[in-house]
């Protein structure tokens, strides 16, 4: 029974709450060891899921710093000419544009084979000056070791 | 919170309170929703392994508010529930000594106000004072107190006991 308080009923209240609450309880259906084993199971439950987390965690972030390193890196290794273009033409003189961007023509072409057979006095005496364009091939030079035709 | 044999004393604390906390349970919920609520409190106390402060107030405010939380998910659902107390297993066991009998202080009971019916239940099984009881249900002791007189003046006509006489 409750402890006497100030506020407490007259005497036959009080023998009624008291017959009341004599009266026995049911009791609950399921024992305290099949609680334990629940709870067992709940905190084992937590403690696996806190593991998975702790798991996913680090795989996730692991992947993370795989995928940035490779976003780092260069993919290809092959020179970006039209890059490279561009900054001469920024920076370098309508002469380095022509070195690095040789026009291939007829004339070059007559000029590189008259090199090849008859030597550097093919070329003509200054680049610089308005000189005639080099006459025609009159005939391929011979390589000795291909057959005649 | 108290950490000196946690398993032991929730143990002790299930032996003493485990009875009054299903009857007080049963104030929203029928029997096997009732003792539900016991156990997920007291798996969760065990979980935790610490036992609060005030082990006894804890136990009957957890109780209390999971009951309610399952009362109310049921009435969201539709389930068409029993009222408490209407059928199902009885609240008491019937004991030749007893000076009242078992099956009509149900009935008497489940016909109270769901306040009412709180407040005895708690008033007579938990063990606490007015205060503490206030605290668990959330109103002032001197509105426990009026629901207890008045709850125990219902009772009394229920059960037809001739207190008046018993002075003479």
């Amino acid at each position: 029974m409750p402890e006497t308080e100030p506020m407490s009923l007259d005497d036959p209240m009080q023998q009624l709450a008291e017959a009341i609450g004599g009266l026995e309880l049911a009791p609950l259906q399921t024992p305290i060891e099949q609680m334990c084993f629940a709870a067992g199971f709940e905190a084992g439950r937590k403690r696996a899921g806190t593991w998975r987390r702790i798991a996913a965690m680090i795989a996730l972030s692991a992947g993370a710093t795989i995928a940035w390193d490779h976003r780092a890196t260069p993919t290809s290794h092959a020179p970006n000419y039209a890059e490279r273009i561009t900054d001469s033409k920024a920076s370098t003189s309508p002469i380095a544009e022509r070195t690095f961007s040789p026009v291939i023509t007829a004339a070059n072409l007559r000029l590189r084979q008259a090199v090849l057979s008859n030597g550097w006095d093919a070329l003509p005496a200054s680049a610089g000056e308005e000189t005639a364009p080099p006459r025609p091939l009159q005939s391929m030079p011979s390589d000795p070791h291909l057959p005649r035709t | 919170m108290s950490s000196t044999h946690p398993q032991q004393a929730i143990t002790q604390l299930f032996k003493a309170h485990s009875r009054a906390l299903l009857l007080y349970a049963r104030q929203w919920l029928d029997d096997w929703a009732a003792e539900d609520v016991v156990q997920r409190v007291f798996v969760r106390l065990l979980a935790s392994s610490q036992v609060p402060d005030d082990p006894r107030a804890w136990l009957f405010r957890c109780v209390r508010n999971e009951a309610i939380s399952a009362w109310r998910s049921q009435r969201r659902r539709g389930r068409n529930e029993k009222a408490a107390g209407a059928e199902g297993r009885a609240w008491f066991v019937p004991r030749p000594d007893d000076s009242i009998d078992a099956t009509t202080a149900q009935e008497a009971l489940a016909s109270l106000p769901a306040e009412q019916r709180e407040i005895v239940a708690l008033r007579l099984w938990s063990g606490l004072t007015l205060s503490q009881i206030g605290s668990v249900s959330g109103m002032a002791a001197s509105t426990v107190h009026l629901h207890y007189a008045q709850a125990m003046n219902a009772l009394r006509q229920r059960l037809e006991v001739p207190c008046q006489k018993q002075n003479r």
